[in-house]
């Protein structure tokens, strides 16, 4: 497994320029907003001179490389600043929703996998049948129906007219386990249909290719049983880009569960940058978009060295 | 001739595939029968039928093919116990009749498969000794009767090493790779196909093939996509096995030299039917049929430089249901045909007075004697009659 | 500069496939309603008719509480609100007609949509020819920067540029009432600027990953080799081989990325951040407060996104099945 590691390193190494990037165009993004974080912080009544001070005291007088790189030099120790707004620090406003944040992006990828893939194999092996014809027509539904929209019908449908399950916020596991979990079946279904629906298509795709091909003849001729063969044979070979979408698409659903969480209450990063975006407070907004996009990064290099192990041929050859 | 009945005898086999551009008949009405312990080759240009052929005796067709008609019997004295009597013909049992999951539980115990491309053939995400070890693990199941199951699965998936395959399966596999000459065989159980050349990874297909110690083998094409170099040392490889093991073995392949080195008897297939049948001697040096003759004539011949090769004109007709005539498929390349020849089937008949040659030519084998193309003489209809007879017409 | 071939491949697809004709159908259909919205609307999407809010959509009956001035004294009166072809889509709790808001705000899903796609298209084919062509030092930077930007989600990338730029809404007139085919219809329509430069900044960098992967493929070409030795400029290379060769997946990608552009632009005014107020998000946002007793004023306006998303999706079916492009290799033939 010498080969894996050094796959590894070199794409962790790889990433490092891109952490760079990211960490600069959000430093950049400040820059470009007319509004004056120093008149933000201080006082309705203040006077010119003391705003002047106030800015100066900030740092924000600087030469704007000088702040460049004391950002760079705070970010790469972990600390994403101090919110003008709200005077509490950053790291400590992301830690407190990214929790809710991650449970439910995580919750939406287990719901998507879980039926996702069952279902691509199965409409695979019965492509041109209806349950195949039926299982598309519902995946296209899904990948169609934005997820906002999705949310609020769902609300509609079943606290409203139904009558149960709660129509948002959250409860945390260790208050009460059965409210925690009936308040997140909504908004993971709401937020996971999409990537199902995605994931879905590309598997069955990526099925049917497979199933033709020679080596699962010959799996068969071999005399191999059914499951070994689906499984070891035919799905280990199709999973490298779905696993590849799947990889890009749970980095979306970290930033993209915004809507989502405004649609159920959820108090999560989503929530918390549009808070942010209402005040103008861009410390906490640049945290969070730092804290996205290096998380997107790292989710890559996760999806890469697990499609390095599944299927070795393409990347360490 | 041989004295011991014949393993397989296909009867009128045909397999169609049916496409959205038309019906595809690959193989048409053939009937031939396999000798135990020997080498019979298929020999045809592509397209011929030749590896269809050799895929329906296995059952291995998939939509949109199908084998639409005929009878492969074979010679089982065990399975004819466990199956319906109407199937079975003295020792013989018909696999076109079986239950298809009787029929699946043939592959990888009795019947094996060598494939063309190693590259393809093999699961690129899986060590080639575990693959192995997978074939030697289906046959020892069979034997002792252990049953595949999803706990298997499970533990193929969550343990490391697939611990589903019993350590005595992955010690044979080892030994196999031993067997086919691979160098390093212990380190290269553990290699992946892509760090296999070509040849190194037929010779682990050969090995993956005998792994199950099979009655009966078909080997696709097994030198074709190999370099001539090496092509010479899996053809050893497999005589020398075929030897050791006393395999019966169906060799397809388009290649003549290989056919002169290895088979004992050789079928010429041309669009969907059997055109000459007979020991490989007789076959390839006194070719009757006018395609033979051809096929042979279109190879230089390395000992005089003044000859011609002569290609056969034309192309290779389509085999698609609606443009295949009535007569001869090769009437209309043939330097021998004539009106005959197109109008209606032609005839079997003996070669020079030897029964195990024969040939489908209007114009040529020994008049008069016309024969059916497997080494069994009597008719297909009295097969059928007389399904309990224990006495199946000898060889003539 | 698309080939003969690829048209006829497209047509041919049309014709064997049902599902491919009813993507191109709805999506007609929903086209036409946008472009000529001011028409086909019944009434102005912004007049609130008082006496006939949170009316309900044509065949569904329903009754309401409304608080009203009633003889001086404001008392509750229990008002027949059932559908009416007047208002074949109900009415919103300000008594906006639902189907005139629907039509107008698809025209603004769509021209958003339509001309976030075009500023996509000429960026990323641009970036991504040049970088798969040139290769080296050229394609490693731009491809960084396209890696930086992919590594925000969409949607809070469009929100920090919103919080940039603000709105930059843009008023366009509507040549409909400026001709004065319609009248007592809006005479501009609020087009959303930043919103629209947002969405291209984000979907730019797809259009340039494959457009990079087939100026790859394609520079390993003979006719590309046969040009140079010719003494083609490169400029001339690009437009005359590579572009052409390279327009397949970049015609599905882009049908795929339409949808997701609508979805793009519907959720960020669904959460208010949009510069006109005559949109879907708007409306479904809108309705969030009503939905027990008027469903129907925040599931219609979804409706049309989905019925929108679904065509289009449809037809980048159509292309791929028509042109079969390897779309997940990035061109890998």
């Amino acid at each position: 497994m010498a080969d894996l590691t050094q796959f590894a390193l070199r794409r962790i190494g790889q990433s490092v320029v891109v952490i760079w990037g990211i960490i600069t165009l959000v430093f950049l993004l400040r820059f470009l907003t007319p509004q004056d974080p120093a008149a933000l912080v201080a006082p309705d009544d203040a006077s010119s001179a003391l705003v002047d001070q106030i800015r100066q005291d900030l740092g924000l007088t600087d030469p704007i490389v000088i702040q460049y790189f004391r950002y760079l030099a705070d970010v790469a120790q972990g600390d994403l600043g101090f919110s003008y707004g709200s005077g509490v620090h950053v790291n400590d406003l992301i830690l407190g929703a990214l929790p809710a944040t991650l449970e439910l992006a995580f919750a939406a990828l287990v719901f998507a996998l879980v039926i996702s893939i069952p279902l691509g194999v199965l409409s695979a092996n019965r492509r041109g049948t209806n349950t195949d014809a039926a299982t598309n027509i519902i995946s296209l539904g899904g990948l169609s129906t934005p997820n906002f929209w999705l949310g609020i019908m769902l609300i509609l449908l079943v606290p409203v007219q139904l009558g149960v399950l709660p129509t948002g916020g959250r409860v945390g596991p260790t208050q009460d386990l059965v409210a925690w979990m009936a308040h997140m079946i909504l908004p993971t279904i709401a937020l996971g249909t999409y990537f199902m629906a995605l994931l879905f298509r590309m598997t069955r795709n990526n099925v049917i290719e497979e199933l033709n091909k020679e080596y699962v003849r010959a799996a068969r001729a071999k005399g191999l049983p059914e499951n070994i063969i689906t499984v070891r044979y035919v799905l280990q070979n199709s999973m490298a880009p779905v696993i590849t979408v799947a990889g890009l698409q749970l980095g979306l659903l970290i930033g993209g569960s915004v809507v989502v969480e405004a649609v159920f209450n959820w108090p999560g990063i989503g929530s918390l940058f549009i808070q942010a975006l209402n005040t103008a407070d861009w410390p906490i907004m640049q945290g969070i978009l730092i804290v996205v996009g290096i998380g997107y990064v790292v989710i890559n290099i996760v999806v890469d060295i697990l499609n390095a192990k599944l299927n070795p041929q393409v990347s360490l050859s | 001739m041989t004295d011991t009945a014949p393993l397989l005898r296909v009867r009128d086999l045909s397999t169609k595939f049916f496409t959205e551009d038309g019906t595809i008949n690959a193989a048409d009405n053939i009937s031939f029968d396999v000798n135990e312990g020997e080498i019979l080759s298929i020999v045809g240009e592509s397209g011929s039928g030749k590896s269809v052929t050799g895929r329906s005796l296995l059952g291995l067709i998939e939509a949109p093919g199908e084998i639409v008609g005929g009878e492969i019997w074979y010679r089982s004295p065990s399975l004819a116990k466990k199956v319906d009597d109407e199937i079975v013909d003295g020792e013989y049992v018909d696999l076109q009749s079986v239950p298809p999951s009787v029929r699946k539980s043939l592959l990888g115990k009795d019947f094996s498969m060598i494939f063309q491309d190693p590259e393809e053939s093999f699961n690129q995400s899986l060590t080639v000794g575990r693959q192995i070890a997978e074939a030697v693990e289906v046959k020892k199941r069979a034997e002792t009767g252990e049953v595949y199951s999803n706990i298997d699965l499970l533990k193929d998936i969550l343990t490391p090493g697939a611990q589903y395959i019993s350590e005595e399966s992955y010690d044979r596999a080892v030994e196999l790779l031993e067997l086919v000459d691979i160098p390093d065989y212990t380190e290269r159980a553990d290699e992946y196909p892509h760090q296999f050349s070509g040849g190194m990874l037929q010779r682990a297909m050969i090995a993956q093939a005998i792994a199950c110690d099979p009655a009966f083998l078909v080997a696709d094409e097994p030198t074709t996509g190999l370099d001539v170099t090496i092509q010479a040392g899996v053809i050893n490889l497999l005589k020398n096995l075929q030897n050791e093991l006393d395999l019966t073995v169906l060799l397809i392949t388009h290649n003549l030299g290989v056919v002169s080195r290895l088979g004992d008897r050789t079928a010429v297939m041309y669009a969907g039917e059997f055109f000459e049948v007979g020991p490989t001697n007789s076959v390839l040096n006194n070719p009757e049929n006018p395609y033979t003759k051809g096929l042979l004539n279109s190879l230089p011949d390395f000992t005089e430089s003044n000859t011609n090769i002569e290609p056969i004109p034309g192309n290779v007709p389509s085999l698609l249901d609606s443009e295949m005539g009535v007569g001869c498929s090769f009437a209309d390349r043939c330097p021998a045909a004539t009106d005959e020849c197109t109008g209606s089937p032609p005839p079997t008949r003996t070669v020079n007075g030897d029964s195990e040659h024969r040939i489908t030519c209007v114009h040529a084998g020994d008049t008069g004697t016309e024969v059916s193309l497997s080494t069994e003489t009597t008719a297909r209809e009295e097969l059928r009659q007389d399904t309990t007879s224990k006495n199946i017409a000898t060889n003539e | 500069m698309i080939k003969k071939r690829t048209v006829q491949s497209l047509k041919n697809e049309l014709r064997s496939n049902p599902t491919a004709i009813i993507g191109v159908a709805i999506f007609t259909l929903l086209l036409f309603g946008a472009i000529f919205a001011p028409i086909l609307a019944p009434h102005d999407p912004t007049t609130q008719y008082t006496d006939r809010t949170h009316q309900a959509p044509l065949g569904f009956g329903g009754e309401s509480e409304q608080t009203q001035l009633v003889d001086g004294e404001m008392q509750t009166v229990v008002e027949d609100n059932s559908g009416t072809l007047n208002h074949a889509l109900g009415t919103d709790a300000n008594g906006r007609d639902i189907l005139s808001r629907s039509l107008y705000g698809l025209r603004t899903s769509l021209l958003v949509a339509i001309t976030a796609m075009t500023i996509s298209l000429i960026v990323g084919t641009t970036f991504g020819l040049v970088s798969g062509y040139y290769g080296g030092r050229i394609d490693d930077s731009i491809m960084r920067f396209v890696d930086v930007i992919l590594a925000f989600p969409s949607l809070l990338m469009a929100l920090a540029l919103f919080g940039i730029l603000g709105p930059m809404t843009v008023f366009v007139p509507d040549p409909f009432a400026a001709l004065g085919i319609v009248e007592d219809r809006p005479a501009v329509t609020p087009f959303p600027g930043t919103v629209t430069l947002a969405i291209s900044a984000v979907i730019w960098v797809w259009i340039a990953r494959v457009a990079r992967a087939e100026a790859r493929q394609v520079r390993n070409q003979e006719y590309v080799t046969a040009g140079k030795t010719m003494g083609m400029s490169n400029f001339a290379i690009i437009k005359n081989h590579v572009l052409p060769n390279s327009l397949t997946p970049i015609l599905v990608l882009g049908t795929v990325q339409l949808a997701t552009i609508i979805i793009i632009e519907s959720s960020l005014s669904f959460l208010g951040f949009s510069g006109t107020t005559l949109s879907l998000g708007f409306d479904i946002a809108f309705g969030r407060d009503y939905l027990s007793n008027s469903w129907w004023i925040s599931s219609i306006p979804g409706l049309f996104i989905v019925a929108a998303v679904i065509s289009i999706n449809l037809l980048g079916d159509w292309f791929r099945d028509a042109l079969d492009p390897d779309i997940q290799g990035g061109g890998g033939r």
